[in-house]
């Protein structure tokens, strides 16, 4: 199953679609107001796990908890903190628990200094996308041009192609593994989003499905079939040699 | 010196100040509800009423108390609040805790599972549950799933329960409540006898004594979890039930204070100093 947790995202909107279109793969979407009324029942042990829940069939999960479209939803309830929390909680643990997460809920991201403007420019000019680490110092705010990150690979016009490494790693600090960065005019940049806002490019959202179908199919190592005859899995040059007396066997004293 | 970040109201800061001043330990106060209206503080110095300039560099240490909703706050109170938490989670060379250490504890099942990593002791059988009605066979209690605090003392056995909002249900083990705190390399274990499930609810009849039989490998072990999920101070909560230590929670912001208050000598505080880099005037 790949499942989409997101409200007003249209570019995972259109892959949402064109998966279920396509009709090759398990896929769901549900809003925010519809996640939270999930019903979830999972057994934790030390020693075994109850897998059997379909949530945890689950391959490839993409959200973004920490949205407006997720914090909106509480606002109303005068307990909404301590509900807001609860799902925070499942989101961060479920981040573990499913293989591909986009964008994992990491326990730091919850820091009110991860996201911080300071903490962004400080990184960006670490990675030199913008010149100054002032925080007045921009010509403009207008976004002319973005790079989209999705997993290995990235998006964007020629003329911003030499910031794809910088935003890499920044992107890579901020433990997003698919993320936007935003610039202006200067090829400064003046934002960072977890959501691809300002592109439904069908380049990109055929590339995108590539990478989750890719993502939901790949069993890292397969076993493919059983060996009859006799060899070694190591070569002897790739072998420590060892002194014949570790394989020597005691003597039994009797 | 050493720089405390929190308020006035919090028992465990004005509990640690006075040790501080008991020991003759600098200090300096950072109210954080005073925060850009008399405090303030820019690249180099803090400025706080009555006290000269305090440079960054002469801090050796933080002990960090910001636990609370800001969301009353004006702008300027926000803004240099998030940049204090930059400061301690990226500058500052020892803050007990960073900001960023201390939200592992947001996720109970989350801390389960990276405890249940560890051989020394059990974690309790545990469910998450959400949107379902279930039947509880053996006795269990319901929490809360996240650090919002939640008052335990139902067990519930044989019956059907509701569950809503994702809550955590797990086994109730009957036994000796333990809370072990941990600074760096030093460790305090305090037992608490109660009659109820929930001994922190219980201010009657609790008994709190020095706990000195937990095996040092695990409080080697524990040393090693808490450091691996980047908390230099905590407070773990363990039940010693049907002979074996069970984990229940690791809190990034322990109030040691109600545990030390209880006992006759100061080991927590004296090493929070110690780690702090606090000096004796």
């Amino acid at each position: 199953m790949i499942i989409f947790i997101s409200n007003n995202d249209p570019f995972a909107y259109e892959c949402f679609l064109r998966l279920q279109q396509e009709n090759e793969l398990p896929v769901q979407w549900f809003s925010w107001e519809e996640w939270i009324k999930s019903p979830i029942f999972y057994q934790m042990t030390k020693h075994s796990t109850n897998l059997n829940s379909a949530l945890f069939k689950t391959k490839v999960l993409y959200m973004n908890p920490l949205s407006s479209d997720f914090s909106g939803l509480y606002t109303e309830h005068h307990d909404h903190q301590y509900q807001r929390l609860s799902w925070l909680s499942v989101m961060m643990w479920l981040s573990t628990k499913i293989p591909v997460v986009i964008n994992p809920l990491l326990p730091e991201i919850l820091s009110p200094s991860f996201y911080s403007k300071e903490r962004i420019k400080t990184l960006a000019f670490q990675h030199g996308l913008v010149s100054s680490l002032s925080m007045h110092q921009r010509t403009s705010n207008i976004v002319k041009g973005t790079i989209e990150i999705l997993f290995e690979d990235a998006h964007c016009d020629e003329k911003f192609s030499r910031l794809i490494p910088g935003c890499r790693a920044l992107l890579n600090e901020l433990h997003m593994i698919w993320g936007q960065c935003l610039f202006n005019k200067d090829l400064e940049l003046v934002g960072v989003s977890s959501k691809f806002t300002r592109t439904t490019n069908d380049v990109l959202v055929k590339k995108a499905i590539s990478d989750l179908k890719r993502l939901y199919s790949r069993d890292r190592i397969q076993p493919i079939g059983t060996l009859k005859d006799n060899g070694f899995s190591i070569q002897g040059e790739l072998r420590p040699k060892l002194e014949d007396h570790v394989f020597r066997p005691k003597r039994v004293d009797t | 010196m050493i720089l405390m970040v929190g308020i006035l109201a919090d028992p465990v800061i004005c509990y640690f100040m006075d040790y501080c001043m008991d020991s003759k330990v600098d200090f300096a106060f950072v109210d954080v509800n005073l925060l850009g209206q008399e405090i303030f503080f820019d690249q180099t110095h803090w400025f706080i009423p009555n006290s000269p300039p305090l440079a960054h560099k002469s801090i050796t240490g933080v002990f960090n108390r910001v636990l609370f909703s800001w969301a009353n706050y004006h702008e300027l109170q926000k803004d240099l609040l998030i940049r204090l938490f930059n400061w301690m989670d990226t500058i500052y060379p020892k803050v007990l805790n960073r900001p960023k250490s201390t939200y592992s504890n947001l996720s109970k099942p989350l801390q389960l599972q990276w405890a249940s990593a560890f051989s020394f002791w059990e974690i309790p059988d545990s469910w998450i549950v959400s949107f379902n009605k279930i039947r509880v066979e053996d006795p269990c209690i319901c929490k809360s799933i996240s650090s919002s605090r939640s008052i335990v003392n139902n067990v519930y056995y044989q019956q059907h329960l509701k569950i809503y909002e994702p809550a955590l249900v797990q086994e109730h083990l009957n036994g000796l409540n333990i809370r072990l705190h941990i600074c760096d390399q030093s460790y305090t274990a305090t037992a608490i006898e109660s009659s109820s499930v929930d001994y922190r609810y219980n201010k009657i009849d609790n008994h709190y004594f020095d706990y000195h039989d937990l095996p040092l490998d695990l409080v080697h072990g524990a040393i090693e979890f808490a450091n691996r999920i980047g908390l230099v101070f905590c407070g773990i909560d363990l039940i010693f039930s049907k002979g074996r230590y069970y984990f229940l929670e690791a809190n990034p912001s322990p109030g040691y204070s109600y545990f030390e208050s209880q006992l006759s000598h100061h080991q927590i505080s004296s090493s929070l100093v110690n780690y702090l880099g606090g000096r004796v005037r």
